[in-house]
């Protein structure tokens, strides 16, 4: 039954018992002969119940007209439908007449990427040189294969001119070299929060700008002397192949501590295949105070492979040296608000050889969610009877929208034994979708 | 000749305009609706009900530094979204996650570069964001608080915006 008919029946039953008590009453009261006070008092009654009965349609008209049946629809069925066409438009949008890509058996698959290009001037004493020195584009695909398992992997395609400072003095851009490094590729099982495992070839779980690593979030795409060149092992490996569990812990009163792990053992590619090297990590993020806190530790084996210098580093790629070695470090991080401040501390304690050092504090400033400045201070002992350097850097980033980010830096680069010095200035932009 | 305003009559005057400005502005605060309630919605089945520490549970999972319940529920959290730039996540952002829609932005470009995480879907209608939380045993998402009280779904917590 509708609303409408509801309360018309409601009425026509009202005014029917009206008409049957006054029915019913008026038997008796014409064999005891009414009084005309009586007749006026039934009168009024009557009065009274038509112009309730008419108030009743007036209401059932009013309800009838605002109601779906009545052809009108309600203020919040008008948005609801507004959105779900809004939804349809944009769905129809982004699919129109295209074919859908489908995984062939994961869940959901997410496919993304980035490309950074840069614009590098080095100044020696003697030489100065300049290039488009990196053309780096890598695409990212991102797999859930069941509830619990996930997969990732990064293929890089990179086209580089490494700058050499074998002599300090006289800086300059090799040939532009081709590579297409598969960058990380891992699956990972989570059991739960707190005990995840992952395999395959992974960033190297120490240190802050390590795990962080892609160019879309760097204020500066040089990482810091220790992690250069790109994948090599400074002081420890930037990448490596092999397996690691990770996890994390809720702590604190109402779980805003987050006490996180990973455990891990590999490979690196630019020593012997069986020089295994193990570490682990464990960092603290303090609530909502923006304080994170990390120590770190690594043991492996280094085999003597130099490869070439590259990536503005004073490090070949490769050991000089071959030895054990046993490397901590620790990491303070405090990002909020305005303030993003990074600093990193590692010592490589090297078994019959020279121990390795490395130190950099990065303060930054965000002026407004578009514009960054920041300075680093950055030293490196790289042992192997290489000499020591100190970088100081000064540069800002602008992010016109949050995907793109342009970078101006000048670095001043101070080479410890030779007394050289050199001045490099690098524009770089990194698109990422 | 040089006209001469009363004191009296410039002070008059400058009562009215004094007056007329304090009118303009309580008509003017009179436009303001005041802060409007929303509530965090969970699926019906979930028996996580921490008061205190709601705020920053959820806050976790829809940022996916955690993915479980605190409860250890069996069913991973299933975080909705709404439209970017809608009162919900205006309310959302600002009041349960604390953070800029730049700071945001930063958070899910740094996962998906680091894990291949994404963002949580966006759901534009508060019915749809109702049905879907309703079907997953781990769904959260923001809903106004009027039309929280819905089959399938109970309310976390409320929070005003």
């Amino acid at each position: 039954m509708s609303l409408g008919s509801m309360f018309k029946a409601q009425g026509g039953v009202a005014a029917l018992t009206l008409i049957l008590l006054l029915a019913g009453a008026r038997p008796v009261q014409a064999a005891e002969s009414i009084s005309p006070g009586e007749v006026a008092d039934l009168r009024q009654q009557l009065a009274d119940s038509n112009a309730l009965i008419g108030s009743l349609n007036e209401r059932v008209q009013t309800l009838e007209a605002s109601s779906p049946s009545g052809g009108g629809l309600s203020p919040s069925d008008e948005a609801r439908i507004a959105a779900l066409e809004d939804m349809f438009m944009d769905m129809d949008e982004r699919v129109g007449t295209r074919g859908l890509v489908q995984a062939f058996d994961a869940i959901s698959i997410d496919i993304g990427g980035f490309l950074t290009q840069s614009l590098t001037v080095v100044k020696g004493d003697g030489s100065s040189d300049a290039s488009f020195n990196n053309t780096q584009f890598e695409l990212l695909i991102a797999a859930q294969i069941t509830e619990e398992v996930s997969f990732f992997v990064a293929q890089g395609f990179l086209r580089e001119a490494d700058v050499d400072f074998t002599t300090p003095s006289m800086p300059f851009f090799r040939k532009s070299a081709v590579r297409d490094p598969l960058i990380i590729s891992w699956a990972n099982y989570k059991h739960s929060d707190a005990v995840q495992v992952r395999v395959g070839r992974f960033v190297t779980p120490q240190g802050i700008i390590n795990i962080e690593h892609f160019p879309p979030v760097l204020l500066d795409i040089n990482q810091p002397m220790f992690l250069r060149p790109f994948s090599g092992n400074t002081i420890f490996p930037n990448f490596l192949s092999g397996a690691q569990v990770h996890g994390k812990f809720f702590l604190g009163e109402n779980g805003e501590d987050v006490l996180s792990y990973a455990i891990f053992t590999g490979a690196f590619t630019g020593s012997d295949a069986d020089d295994f090297i193990s570490g682990g990590r464990v960092q603290l993020v303090l609530g909502d105070s923006g304080f994170t806190v990390g120590g770190n530790f690594t043991h492996g084996h280094r085999t003597a492979m130099p490869g070439a210098l590259g990536g503005m580093s004073i490090v070949p790629g490769g050991s000089l040296t071959t030895n054990d070695y046993n490397a901590g470090g620790a990491d303070l991080l405090f990002d909020k608000g305005a303030i993003i401040w990074k600093t990193e501390y590692f010592y490589s304690g090297e078994q019959g050889n020279e121990d390795r050092t490395a130190f950099y504090t990065q303060p930054g400033y965000r002026l407004n969610d578009k514009w960054i400045v920041f300075y680093r201070y950055d030293y490196l002992d790289p042992g192997q009877g290489l000499e020591q350097s100190t970088e100081h850097m000064i540069g800002f980033n602008f992010l016109p929208v949050s995907t793109v980010r342009v970078r101006a830096v000048y670095i001043r680069k101070e080479f410890k034994g030779t007394d050289d010095e050199a001045d490099i200035l690098q524009l770089s932009t990194t698109f990422s979708f | 000749m040089i006209f001469h305003m009363p004191k009296q009559l410039a002070g008059l005057m400058i009562a009215v305009v004094i007056c007329l400005g304090l009118m303009v502005e309580m008509a003017s605060g009179g436009d303001d609706a005041g802060p409007v309630e929303y509530a965090v919605i969970v699926n019906a089945s979930n028996t996580f009900a921490d008061d205190a520490s709601a705020k920053s549970v959820i806050k976790q999972l829809f940022l996916k530094d955690r993915e479980e319940w605190p409860n250890k529920a069996k069913d991973p959290s299933k975080p909705f979204g709404r439209a970017a730039g809608s009162p919900e996540s205006k309310a959302f952002l600002a009041e349960v996650l604390g953070m800029t829609e730049a700071e945001l932005a930063k958070h899910w470009i740094s996962l998906k570069q680091k894990t291949g995480q994404t963002p949580p879907r966006e759901v534009a209608a508060d019915g749809m964001l109702i049905r879907f939380v309703a079907k997953f045993p781990g769904g959260f998402g923001v809903v106004k608080a009027d039309a929280a009280q819905a089959d399938g779904v109970k309310v976390l917590f409320t929070f005003k915006h």
